[in-house]
């Protein structure tokens, strides 16, 4: 039976077909999944805040194209401070926890003291680029 | 609690939906990737992904986004928030033929456009 010979409803079964048919992109779909599911809880949070990929932009201090790829399928997972990035440019915190199967949270990883660790740390990066700018800023109307 | 996700329809048409097939054979898999992930995206957030909306004939919304160099039109329909995957293409579509496929679609007649956006 080929695609024709079936008529979908939705764009789920669309898609299902498709993934029967061909291996390249049912390849690609399942290697995204995890990929896929961050940049889904990315747009989910970006939009519950109201804001948009330009603002994110401005706020975290990187280009719109940027937040458009954390947000899109293509490339491997982002970083974790990018991630603490993301969420303090939406008002938000990251949150990331170890769970036994029976659902308990055995460790929280980003507890308080690393959320304010890695967002202390990417305020000193901003800060220090502004010094360094600054200082590049003295040496020139100096000279 | 996640959000409500809106199934996205195809056309009834079958030259239609066979046109969709057919667009979609011609995509890269990394392309088809990219359009399904919009394409969720449009199911939990609707409209306000796209980069231009156009309204027909007062009640239908067509949503066009271009996703890894592929323009993606969906039509919605305001009388009962369904929602049509209408086209996927490499070219991307001028607005007024986005529009009149999504009537063609819709077996509908275009009476009214509006758009906003830069498609």
């Amino acid at each position: 039976m080929t695609m024709s010979d079936r008529r979908p409803e939705t764009f789920d079964d669309l898609r299902d077909e498709i993934l029967a048919e061909r291996p390249d992109a049912r390849e690609v779909w399942h290697a995204s999944k995890l990929k896929r599911a961050v940049a889904m809880a990315l747009v989910g949070m970006r939009k519950r805040v109201g804001l948009t990929q330009i603002e994110v932009a401005k706020r975290a201090g990187w280009d719109k194209g940027y937040v458009s790829r954390l947000e899109g399928v293509a490339g491997g997972l982002p970083e974790l401070d990018t991630l603490v990035r993301y969420a303090l440019a939406c008002g938000c915190e990251l949150r990331l926890g170890l769970f036994h199967a029976n659902g308990k949270e055995v460790v929280d990883l980003l507890k308080s003291q690393t959320v304010a660790t890695l967002a202390r740390s990417e305020r000193r990066a901003t800060e220090s680029e502004s010094d360094v700018e600054e200082t590049e800023e003295r040496r020139v109307a100096e000279a | 609690m996640p959000p409500r996700r809106t199934a996205i329809g195809v056309p009834r048409d079958p030259a239609l939906l066979e046109d969709l097939r057919a667009e979609f054979r011609q995509l890269t898999a990394d392309a088809v990737a990219e359009v399904w992930n919009f394409l969720d995206e449009i199911g939990l957030h609707g409209a306000e992904a796209a980069d231009c909306v156009a309204t027909l004939n007062h009640r239908v919304v067509v949503i066009v986004r271009e996703v890894a160099g592929v323009a993606v039109v969906i039509a919605s329909n305001e009388d009962d928030n369904s929602l049509t995957l209408v086209a996927v293409s490499t070219v991307v579509p001028q607005r007024r033929a986005a529009l009149y496929r999504c009537a063609r679609a819709l077996g509908l007649d275009v009476d009214h456009e509006h758009y906003s956006g830069n498609p």
